[in-house]
């Protein structure tokens, strides 16, 4: 196997959601407005990666996940996996990819079915993807996930959250899919129980050759958990480089704020976040240029008016912001950027 | 013990079921100093909320306080009666909750939930109140306080919401604020502008902060203090830099190395084993026993005492035999 082999390709991926206006009289006269959740997203998985998406909420990383497993349809753009083109296919025939593309949610609480039993719930995904061998499908991969055969027996509420997120897991992976989309997958857990869960996900990942979309908005866990770093901003990649480089070499403004705003558990180092200047804005207002410039504190006229486009700045690394693309002129800002940067 | 302005002393807060009384908090000392940030680290279920919500003499039933003094100014505030304890709620003392959404009420304009307090406690006209409001909103970095003062929570983002509580928790003036998970529903650049904004009130009146975290990077960041709960006690307590350089309790010490960091190069994140135990009958012992990796024999005869690690009574402790000597290794 081939380990750089592509094994997901999204090329200028759209969701816009449509929505009222708020006002009565606009029902009637059929007013709406979009929100653009993802507005032109790439991005490439290879086989055995894990791909790491980080954003604030609001940004479209939960909605990238969906799309590109086509539980939301897509706008605009082309998912291509294991290169079929999957984009327009029915979902009749989607069953049969999802086999190889599973997804695993933030609350194990709502996720997992009150009402039945643990044996049950995974042996139900076994059944629709038409499994004979359930029973000992469904008690190896328990067992896989760290937990015991007596857990089979239960029901959800009798297991801890760390205990109903293995469950999760063991779902999903019981199906032996290729590629994992894992959203928010520790955010409701403690950091106790957040250690064992990343460790088992990677235990998984080196065991049954996994490929992971891991979304978090946590970074030091994207650091521990992925190969790949890309960070969404409205709708948008702005910056996509391999884990270790997105934190030594952090080219972006607001990959920067988001590293230095992260409290690290130590004593030694002082927290000193550079913020952006304004809240977030909205996805539904209209930024002309880069969506970044209402917040950027290295904002010039350039950034009001025209888009930056995602380009790569060495072998790994790719960002989207006119720092970069204007000659020597801004040498001193991105000297101010990079000495801030720890 | 007079210059502290609260001290928790012996606490224990009970929740009884039929199936026993499930012992939330047992027998806490926590004193908190003028102007001081003390923190309460640990993971759910470890009672920091059930002891933020008993210094306010609001523990939800059917939960009670079962022993113990809260003493507050040198008077004990279990002793006052209801109507005294809600004048000292939102002037002496108040609360920022964990989920700004809910704890705004969703029927009220932002105005009338910021002067309500005001007119109450300040004994002010109403358009002072409004004037003052509006005071806040600009400290608070709100650039259009008239227009938001007139919005709903529903209409507004979740930063903008805690910044709202904040700013509605320091208008009095208050000398204790009891902020409880602040900042876990937010975005940690918006975590960050909050938390700032918050230190900066706090300056501003001298206020004394019991900040409820499980968020051991942001307690290493915001407090002066640090106790750290597990299953109803406080298994440590010690200045913040004594906390993070010498960890005395295995629990603190596992707690702080299963937090992934930036800084870290090894992917494996050391993980604490097992879950917390029952808190119905808790075992006589060390309640970490089950899960700790130092553990001898002895840790599960007898109760455990503290020991005391610093140079005064009270300036570390930490509840465990070998505290001495886990202190010694290296973090």
């Amino acid at each position: 196997m081939n380990s750089s082999a592509t094994l997901l390709e999204v090329v200028g991926l759209k969701k816009h959601f449509q929505g009222g206006t708020g006002k009565f009289q606009d029902f009637f006269l059929r007013k709406h407005t979009t929100v653009k959740a993802l507005d032109g997203v790439d991005l490439r998985i290879n086989k055995g990666e894990s791909f790491g998406i980080v954003g604030e909420s609001g940004c479209g990383k939960s909605t990238l996940g969906r799309t590109v497993l086509r539980l939301l349809d897509p706008t605009e753009g082309k998912i291509v996996f294991k290169g079929t083109d999957i984009t327009n296919i029915p979902q009749k025939e989607m069953r049969n990819f999802r086999k190889n593309m599973q997804l695993v949610l933030q609350n194990p609480y709502s996720s997992l079915n009150p009402r039945k039993k643990i044996k049950d719930i995974i042996s139900e995904t076994l059944g629709f993807h038409g499994f004979d061998d359930r029973t000992e499908r469904t008690k190896r991969v328990i067992q896989e996930v760290g937990l015991k055969l007596e857990h089979l027996e239960r029901y959800p509420h009798e297991l801890s959250g760390g205990q109903r997120q293995r469950v999760a897991i063991a779902r999903a992976i019981s199906i032996e899919p290729e590629f994992v989309v894992l959203d928010e997958v520790t955010s409701s857990l403690d950091v106790s129980v957040q250690a064992q869960i990343i460790n088992l996900l990677l235990e998984l990942k080196e065991k049954l050759g996994l490929s992971y979309m891991f979304i978090s908005h946590d970074l030091a866990i994207v650091k521990h958990m992925c190969d790949k770093v890309a960070v969404m901003y409205l709708g948008k990649i702005v910056e996509e480089a391999d884990a270790q480089s997105i934190f030594s070499d952090t080219l972006h403004p607001y990959t920067k704020s988001l590293v230095s705003s992260i409290p690290s558990p130590e004593v030694e180092s002082d927290w000193k976040p550079t913020l952006p200047r304004t809240e977030i804005e909205t996805s539904l207002t209209t930024i002309s240029g880069c969506r970044f410039n209402p917040r950027c504190p290295f904002v010039f006229e350039r950034c009001k008016v025209e888009e930056p486009e995602l380009s790569s700045r060495g072998s790994s690394h790719a960002v989207s912001c006119h720092l970069y693309h204007s000659g020597g002129e801004n040498q001193k800002k991105i000297e101010l950027l990079k000495e801030e940067t720890v | 013990m007079n210059q502290n302005l609260l001290s928790v002393e012996s606490l224990r807060v009970v929740f009884p079921t039929t199936r026993g009384n499930i012992l939330a908090v047992d027998n806490i000392d926590l004193a908190i100093g003028k102007a001081e940030t003390v923190g309460l680290v640990g993971e759910s279920g470890s009672g920091k909320t059930i002891t933020g919500r008993a210094v306010m003499n609001l523990v939800p039933r059917p939960g009670k306080i079962a022993k113990g003094k809260i003493v507050f100014k040198g008077k004990n505030l279990l002793s006052y009666t209801p109507d005294q304890m809600r004048s000292i709620r939102g002037k002496e003392i108040s609360a920022i909750q964990q989920d700004p959404l809910s704890s705004l009420n969703p029927a009220f304009k932002v105005q009338t939930q910021m002067t309500d307090i005001l007119t109450l406690h300040k004994s002010i006209n109403k358009s002072e109140a409004i004037s003052q409001s509006v005071e806040i909103l600009k400290q608070l970095g709100i650039t259009n306080p008239a227009q938001v003062m007139q919005r709903y929570p529903h209409q507004l983002s979740g930063g903008m919401a805690q910044r709202i509580m904040i700013g509605i928790a320091f208008s009095c003036g208050p000398s204790l604020v009891i902020a409880d998970e602040p900042t876990t529903a937010l975005d940690v650049i918006t975590q960050a502008a909050v938390i700032e904004l918050m230190k900066k009130f706090q300056k501003k009146s001298d206020t004394s902060v019991l900040f409820i975290t499980h968020n051991l990077g942001l307690a290493a960041k915001v407090c002066d203090k640090i106790a750290v709960m597990y299953a109803g006690k406080i298994v440590e307590f010690a200045d913040v830099r004594e906390i993070f350089r010498h960890p005395s309790h295995p629990y603190t010490k596992s707690l702080l190395t299963s937090v992934p960091k930036i800084s870290d190069t090894a992917k494996k994140i050391p993980s604490i084993i097992g879950g917390m135990p029952n808190l119905i009958n808790p075992p006589k012992g060390c309640r970490f026993y089950p899960r700790c990796s130092m553990r001898i024999p002895a840790c599960k005869e007898s109760e455990i005492k503290f020991v005391e690690l610093g140079p005064q009574i009270g300036s570390h402790r930490s509840l465990c035999l070998r505290a001495q000597e886990i202190s010694e290794i290296p973090a």
